[in-house]
């Protein structure tokens, strides 16, 4: 489940330098809506529902977008991280980013190449984390626990449960490249 | 170059370079209370937050005026260009440190959002627009006694053309928020 929270994108703005999401000279507006995301659970770690005495056939569900691909070639991911769980979160990443740069896998060595990921060094209540993918593979999932599970399978339970703990909140922010 | 045009020039950049510091550190709640309770003396001279001693990366956040985007891309595009032409092979490399990406949300609250990556961010030169048009990229100044004048080397602007560049420049932005970062592996 991804369940979506009302905090406006420009939290961002706020977060980065403790600063009004609106100036006050700035006449009010409503503030564009983010695409705030929380970490799925790994496919076989998802609870499947099953009633036996069911026999209606249930239509599928329609297809959601992957809110961690980027059509528009270009992404970033923010993780808000509790300041305890940093050093795990981080250690986490270093599995994944090991990961990456050892895989034989075509599509994800592709990815592999423009995934950076930093750390911001400002000071705030949550530590937050920003992935950048510039060029981001279009049709290509950049959801850590997917990719988690695809090159660590043996690990993700586990990972999976430490990112959990760790992770407040993710948005996103789909990039069009101006120069 | 004109006394009247120089002096004019070193006013906007002090107007500007105040502005931007003041919209910086107006924008720093934490920083406010701080100046407020005398914890934090303002500095005698006012910093340019465009200038990093960072070493590695930084963000930096710009909520550009919805009707004045394209003038907001102008500029960059233009200074971009010049940094490319510039022979001076530290200019060079400064223009390929800017990645300039448009998010992809509607206009709303400050505006457009603009991110800029420096990666490296530079430790040299300040990403002030006005300090790269006014300063860093200023075309040397013509020689008096000349008889010809010299061509104009190139990824420099004069003053004038400088000045064009910063009317598209002027009063476009909301908030700027720069953002230091540090990479992680990868």
């Amino acid at each position: 489940m991804r369940p979506p929270l009302a905090i406006p994108i420009l939290a961002l703005l706020s977060v980065a330098s403790a600063a009004p999401a609106v100036p006050a000279s700035h006449p009010a507006g409503p503030p564009p809506q983010p695409v705030v995301l929380a970490p799925g659970p790994p496919a076989a770690g998802r609870p499947v529902r099953q009633d036996p005495a069911r026999q209606d056939p249930v239509p599928p569900a329609p297809a959601q977008p992957d809110a961690y691909q980027f059509p528009s070639g270009a992404g970033m991911l923010f993780f808000y991280v509790r300041p305890d769980h940093a050093a795990d979160f981080e250690a986490v990443l270093a599995r994944l980013d090991a990961a990456l740069s050892a895989t034989t896998d075509p599509a994800r060595a592709r990815q592999a190449v423009s995934w950076r990921m930093f750390r911001s060094l400002e000071s705030h209540d949550e530590r937050i984390y920003v992935f950048f993918f510039d060029p981001a593979v279009p049709d290509a999932s950049y959801d850590p626990v997917k990719a988690l599970g695809d090159l660590l399978p043996d690990e993700v339970q586990d990972l999976y449960a430490r990112l959990k703990a760790a992770i407040v909140r993710v948005e996103r922010m789909g990039l069009s490249r101006i120069r | 170059m004109k006394l009247s045009s120089s002096l004019s020039a070193l006013r906007r950049q002090a107007v500007l370079a105040v502005g931007l510091a003041a919209l910086v550190c107006a924008a720093s709640g934490v920083k406010a209370q701080d100046a407020a309770a005398g914890q934090d003396p303002a500095p005698a001279q006012q910093q340019d937050p465009l200038k990093f001693s960072h070493n590695g990366e930084v963000m930096i956040l710009w909520a550009i005026k919805p009707e004045r985007t394209a003038d907001f891309e102008s500029v960059w595009t233009t200074i971009k260009g010049a940094l490319a032409q510039n022979a001076d092979a530290n200019l060079r490399a400064l223009g390929q440190s800017i990645k300039i990406s448009k998010v992809d949300l509607p206009a709303g609250g400050p505006g457009v959002l603009y991110v800029f990556l420096l990666s490296p961010a530079s430790t040299q030169y300040s990403y002030n627009p006005v300090t790269l048009l006014f300063e860093t990229l200023k075309a040397p100044d013509a020689d008096p006694a000349a008889t010809t004048p010299a061509p104009k080397p190139a990824g420099t602007f004069t003053y004038d053309e400088a000045q064009e560049v910063f009317k598209k420049f002027d009063g476009s932005y909301n908030q700027i928020n720069p953002w230091p970062l540090k990479g992680l592996g990868m």
